[in-house]
């Protein structure tokens, strides 16, 4: 039971850092206009969250089916890509990686201590700055308004898929590169980041 | 190191990067992380291996490369890796390879439309010049003419850009639709931006589709007609031929060339490409000190020849300097607007914003502005000589009298000679007056001389017969100096020759005001003008010698004619208003004031003045006062102002308007001696006081024994008889409006300030004992000045003050000024503007107005004595820092005088007075709450206090806080001392105590030990102010 809530709120932590870490993106990466994004105060930074009903929406909807997922432990993976509008190449791809420590092998991998709720929300602070920081070497994504994103999740295959999700394959950006952010860890899962671009 | 194969293979760890993220300048296109973490990883000597690498691969293989632009490339991307802190970085020498590298390309047609090389430019705009947008469109503009891009879609989406940027719309879809022209690649996509564009045009309202050519003349309205090979070829082969100067250097032979093509009004084309932008685009380095370049390379004299050629274009002697020349070619738009400051002596100086070399290009010259225009556009300068050497201005009257003239002219004709003039009066006209015709040929064109002066002749039958005696405009074109009016009216001539009807004068004044006769004002309003340059003393020689000028004007004018008497007589009036001593114009000044007013009921004499602005702001200056004259005038009274010595009336009046009574004339003396005819004690019985009945007649003495005592170190002595004291003058420390201040030095040594008043004045005396007894035994006194007696002579007055020697506030603000080109620390201000609301609140409370507070009347007072931290009740030494305040000869006390009694300046004011001062409204406190403010300004801001109304009616400081200034502190004080009239009944002393509490606190939480490091550093500081 206790370890039931402890999932649960493991997973909600995701949940709300997936929710910031693509408005952060989207901002950052100007996928969106400025004035759609006020600003909040969230794991003590300012971050930039939109206010256009729309969007919100359309992220909550996906967010809320990644969170089923999650809890049933049936999503390993989070990616954001930013498409080009006019061409449909993929610009730029996020992705979380989400590894579930009760789905490990527990003979490969020691299991790691428990951490606190402080610690995870450092770690997350720290992982949302360096997204932040990206854009120092992410290149300059002009005219405004051309691109959009989609979100992938890779799931297990015997996930439910609702009919709004459809099946997609990943292609690779070609020639590209790929950063590795640093990850941050709840009692139960681990998140890491990356981002690849075009260069 | 870290391992290579690590960092070659899978994806870069963030950690790499971030320590130096905030070094890492982000590029449009994007870096490699993994080049970013390499080059974070290599030290100053790998770095230099590569840069001589690429450098030597430069020297040996470009020329022999099948694309030497992908070396640059190269070079350039690795500079951007291994640089991550960007190309402007000096360390990285972008700039230098990125110069060389268009440098080389730039005639290179293969290159020209290569999207690579473009980005390199583009790449150039942005690091180099995007901080100034006129120097990226220069480099545009220049590559535009270059061709280069020309078939690039990139060029032109960049060029719009950057133009709308600059929000010139019209020239940015000029270019776009150039590109559509052109062709460039991929047209689609210019298409659409161009679409976009119009989109966001419309969206802003611009209207775009209109004078498209207009806007775009520096790419020519034709860009084929110059930008294909040939016209281009002409053009560069121009820019050498036109150089003969062996020793020119490349970049004064353009220079040159801008001048002379600008001569030759044919070659439009060549004209505008030379005009704006560049012909040669220069290092960044050289650009940058391009004017400094000048005027070390010019010899003089070495480029006399061209300027020459430049000299009837522009008529104005502009001296050959090169630097000039250099900023004229470097203009691609318009030069900031030319002005003129004029000074007159005694006024402030006039800015006029028109420039005054066109106008007046040669003493003696002058042109109004159609003439400018006229001449702008070359239709002018072939009559010039005609008009200057052989058209006198006797003859213009002539012909201007010989319109008026006209109807006369026709009437004989038909009595005498002819009978069919009935039918034919045109004919008649044109036999009779033989100017006619010649007029009516060429009407465009400028009457010969031949005509007026035939005119002339046989107008003077006529003449004769007319009210003017021909004497009298003789008199008057002789001293006719502005021909401005001539010049319009020349034109005016032989138009209103050609109306066959001429109209009947409109009333006799016209006549007078004629050209010629305008001409005599304005000459009159020019001579008095000057008059005020001559000294003036207070001597009485002096005066009856502008006495006798003036009467002998008044009597001059009175003999040629009446009309025309009557603007002298404002001149002469305004003058008189302008001369310290009122007595001698005693008779003159009111007889002219009723001239004067004849001269405003004249409505035909009010239009002609207009022309000149400055003389209607004068006059609507000069009515109030003029009224005030007029009524006491009414009473039989002498006319005065507010400090005649010489005035033997009563002059004081109180008259009673809305509730409170106002004192319209508050510094009178003879009303001040009424009210201290009535205090009890009566001032004889004070004991510092003390009269002599005779005069001493020694201040105009001192004056100019100061004078001469500064060669010869000769003291003048004043001798008190009654205390026995002697003082021996050493200096003047000041001169006020009444009086002037000398430094003494009495028989036992001590230092005073010795307040020579002439005519005698006990009112300060007064003044500062009711404040020495009202507030005795207060800690405030001390910062009061203090008065040690008075000497008043039956002429002059001596008032004995302590003298203090470390300066006013002004002072103070101006070493400040000095020392670190700033206004005073605002801790600084911050005790200062506590000690001088201490003394406000406290003479306000015992009903005492100072009336003048401003930075000159607060001497600074900080007297020996340790001093502790701060604390603002005086104790651990602070008693002894502080200010006095001196001056009170504009002070009044409130209790001689009727319970809410205001006051109305009568004397000039400025930006020091009080906003109601200066408006005319009547005052009280608001003087002092006003001069508190200004002080505080003063202090804060090192500039004098300017404050603006906003639209609620309230008053708020023009200038804006500093960042780190108290703000909010400050605009409290402000607003309450600026509209001092919304915080209730006056005096607001508890308004001033509460502000004044605040900052208190505000310096003792935060400043009390940087205060007194301040203060004690000044104190040593001061001493340079003793005298």
């Amino acid at each position: 039971m206790s370890n039931s809530i402890s999932l649960r709120g493991s997973t909600r932590t995701i949940t709300e850092f997936f929710e910031y870490s693509i408005n952060s993106i989207l901002y950052q990466r100007g996928v969106y206009p400025q004035e759609d994004f006020t600003t909040i105060r969230k794991y003590g930074l300012t971050l930039l969250k939109t206010h256009d009903e729309e969007l919100k929406a359309y992220i909550r909807r996906i967010l809320a089916q990644v969170h089923k997922w999650l809890v049933g432990g049936k999503c390993n993976k989070l990616v954001l890509c930013i498409v080009d509008k006019d061409e449909g190449d993929k610009v730029e791809e996020w992705s979380f990686d989400v590894v579930q420590f009760s789905k490990l092998d527990q003979n490969q991998v020691e299991l790691p201590q428990e951490v606190d709720d402080n610690e995870t929300q450092n770690q997350i602070r720290s992982l949302i700055r360096q997204i932040t920081a990206s854009v120092t070497f992410l290149p300059e994504l002009n005219n405004e308004g051309n691109y959009t994103f989609n979100v992938l999740a890779y799931t297990d295959a015997n996930a439910k898929v609702p009919l709004e999700w459809s099946d997609s394959d990943n292609k690779p950006i070609n020639n590209g590169e790929t950063v590795q952010f640093k990850s941050f860890r709840t009692n139960d899962h681990q998140v890491g980041a990356q981002v690849s671009y075009r260069y | 190191m870290r391992s290579g194969s690590d960092i070659l293979n899978g994806p870069i760890e963030f950690e790499a990067i971030e320590p130096e993220k905030e070094n890492i300048i982000p590029l449009k296109e994007g870096r490699s992380a993994r080049g970013l973490a390499q080059a974070l990883t290599l030290g100053s000597s790998e770095l230099h291996d590569t840069r001589v690498q690429y450098e030597r691969r430069l020297l040996e293989e470009l020329e022999d490369m099948d694309d030497p632009l992908e070396l640059f490339l190269e070079y350039i991307s690795w500079i951007n890796n291994a640089f991550p802190q960007g190309g402007t970085s000096k360390k990285s020498g972008m700039l230098d390879v990125i110069e060389r590298c268009i440098m080389y390309f730039k005639d290179m047609e293969t290159y020209k439309n290569d999207p690579r090389y473009l980005k390199v430019w583009l790449w150039y705009v942005e690091l180099y010049s995007s901080d100034v947008l006129q120097e990226s469109k220069d480099i545009f503009v220049y590559m535009f003419r270059k061709r280069i891009g020309a078939k690039l879609t990139l060029f032109y989406e960049e060029f719009a850009t950057l133009l709308f940027q600059m929000e010139k719309f019209n020239e940015a879809h000029n270019i776009l639709k150039l590109g559509v022209e052109e062709n460039s690649r991929p047209q689609n996509r210019l298409l659409r931006k161009l679409n976009e564009f119009e989109v966001k045009l419309r969206e802003l309202n611009v209207n775009f589709s209109q004078e498209n050519a207009a806007d775009t003349r520096f790419l020519s309205s034709d860009p084929n007609s110059f930008i294909l090979g040939r016209r281009r070829a002409s053009f560069t082969n121009n820019e050498n031929n036109v150089n003969p100067q062996p020793q020119g250097h490349q970049q004064q032979a353009s220079k040159y060339e801008v001048f002379q093509d600008n001569n030759i009004p044919d070659s439009n084309n060549s004209e505008n490409i030379n005009r704006e932008g560049w012909d040669v685009l220069e290092s960044k380095a050289t650009r940058r000190k391009e004017n400094k370049q000048h005027s070390l390379l010019l010899e003089p004299g070495s480029n006399v020849g061209t300027i020459e050629q430049t000299s009837d274009v522009i008529p104005n002697k502009r001296p050959s300097s090169s630097q000039k020349l250099a900023i004229f070619k470097d203009d691609l738009g318009r030069s900031d607007p030319v002005y003129k400051i004029l000074h007159v002596p005694g006024k402030k100086p006039e800015k006029i914003d028109c420039n005054f070399d066109l106008i007046y290009p040669n003493p003696g010259e002058e042109y109004c502005i159609e003439e400018i225009l006229a001449k702008s556009r070359d239709l002018y300068y072939r009559r010039e000589p005609v008009k200057r050497a052989e058209y006198p201005k006797q003859d213009l009257q002539e012909n201007k009298k010989k319109r008026k003239l006209a109807p006369l002219g026709e009437k004989i004709p038909l009595s005498g000679k002819k009978p069919l003039g009935e039918k034919k009066p045109t004919d008649d006209g044109l036999a009779l007056v033989e100017s006619h015709p010649l007029d009516k040929k060429s009407p465009g064109i400028f009457p010969q001389p031949s005509g007026p002066s035939s005119s002339e002749r046989i107008d003077g039958s006529h003449s004769r017969a007319d009210v003017e005696p021909p004497l009298e405009y003789k008199g008057v074109t002789r001293t006719s100096i502005l021909p401005l009016r001539d010049t319009s009216d020349e034109m005016k001539t032989p138009v209103s020759n050609l109306k066959e009807t001429p109209q009947p004068p409109k009333s006799p004044t016209m006549t007078f005001f004629s050209n010629a006769a305008m001409s005599e004002v304005y000459s009159m309003y020019n001579q008095h003008y000057n008059e005020p340059k001559e000294p003036f003393d207070n001597n009485e020689t002096t005066n009856k010698f502008i006495f006798d000028n003036l009467t002998q004007e008044f009597t001059r004018q009175h003999m040629d004619d009446l009309t025309e008497i009557k603007p002298t007589d404002q001149s002469a009036g305004k003058d008189s208003e302008k001369t310290p001593n009122r007595q001698t114009n005693e008779i003159t000044f009111g007889s002219d004031f009723n001239n004067e007013q004849q001269l405003y009921s004249n409505g035909a004499a009010k239009d002609f003045m207009t022309p000149i602005q400055e003389r209607t702001e004068k006059t609507d200056h000069f009515s109030p006062n003029g009224k005030n004259i007029n009524w006491t005038s009414q009473k039989d009274e002498i006319s005065s102002t507010q400090s005649s010595p010489f005035l033997t009336q009563p002059q004081h009046e109180i008259r009673e308007e809305e509730k409170y009574p106002i004192l319209e004339n508050p510094l009178d003396p003879h009303m001040r001696r009424q009210l201290l005819a009535g205090i009890r004690p009566p001032l004889d019985q004070y004991d510092t006081f003390y009269r002599y009945n005779q005069p001493l007649k020694m201040s105009t003495l001192l004056k100019r024994i100061q004078k001469m005592s500064k060669t010869e170190n000769k003291n003048p002595i004043v001798d008190f008889k009654k205390t026995g004291d002697l003082y021996c003058i050493r200096t003047e420390l000041g001169e006020g409006g009444y009086a002037t201040v000398y430094l003494a030095e009495s028989s036992t040594g001590n230092l005073r300030a010795l307040k020579v008043e002439k005519p005698a004045s006990i009112w300060e005396y007064y003044i500062l004992k009711q404040v020495e007894e009202r507030l005795r035994e207060q800690s405030v006194l001390p910062s009061i000045i203090n008065a040690n007696s008075l000497h008043c002579f039956e002429d002059e007055s001596y008032l004995v003050l302590n003298y203090a020697s470390q300066g006013t506030i002004l002072d103070l603000i101006n070493l400040q000024k000095g020392k670190t080109r700033g206004p005073l620390d605002e801790c600084l201000c911050m005790f200062f503007t506590v000690e001088l609301m201490k003394i406000v609140e406290s003479i306000h409370r015992v009903d005492i107005l100072h009336g003048d507070l401003k930075p000159d009347n607060c001497m600074i007072r900080f007297e020996n004595g340790s001093l502790g931290p701060y604390r603002p009740d005086g104790s651990l030494g602070w008693n002894k820092k502080g200010i006095y305040l001196i001056d009170f000869g504009r002070s009044f006390d409130m209790r001689l005088l009727p319970p809410n009694t205001k006051f109305k300046a009568n004397w000039k004011t400025d930006q020091q007075d009080c906003l109601e001062m200066r408006s005319g409204k009547p005052w009280t406190y608001e003087a002092d709450y006003y001069g508190l403010a200004g002080i505080i300004h003063a202090m804060l801001f090192g500039n004098f206090i300017e404050s603006v109304q906003l639209p609620n009616g309230r008053f708020k400081l023009r200038q804006s806080f500093k960042r780190y200034w108290r703000q909010a502190l400050w605009s409290s004080v402000f607003d309450v001392l600026l509209n001092s009239n919304e915080f209730g009944p006056f005096p607001i002393t508890d308004q001033i105590t509460k502000l004044r509490l605040e900052i208190e606190s505000h310096l003792l939480d935060q400043f009390d030990d940087k205060l007194k490091e301040i203060v004690t550093d000044l104190e040593l500081e001061l001493t340079r102010f003793r005298r």
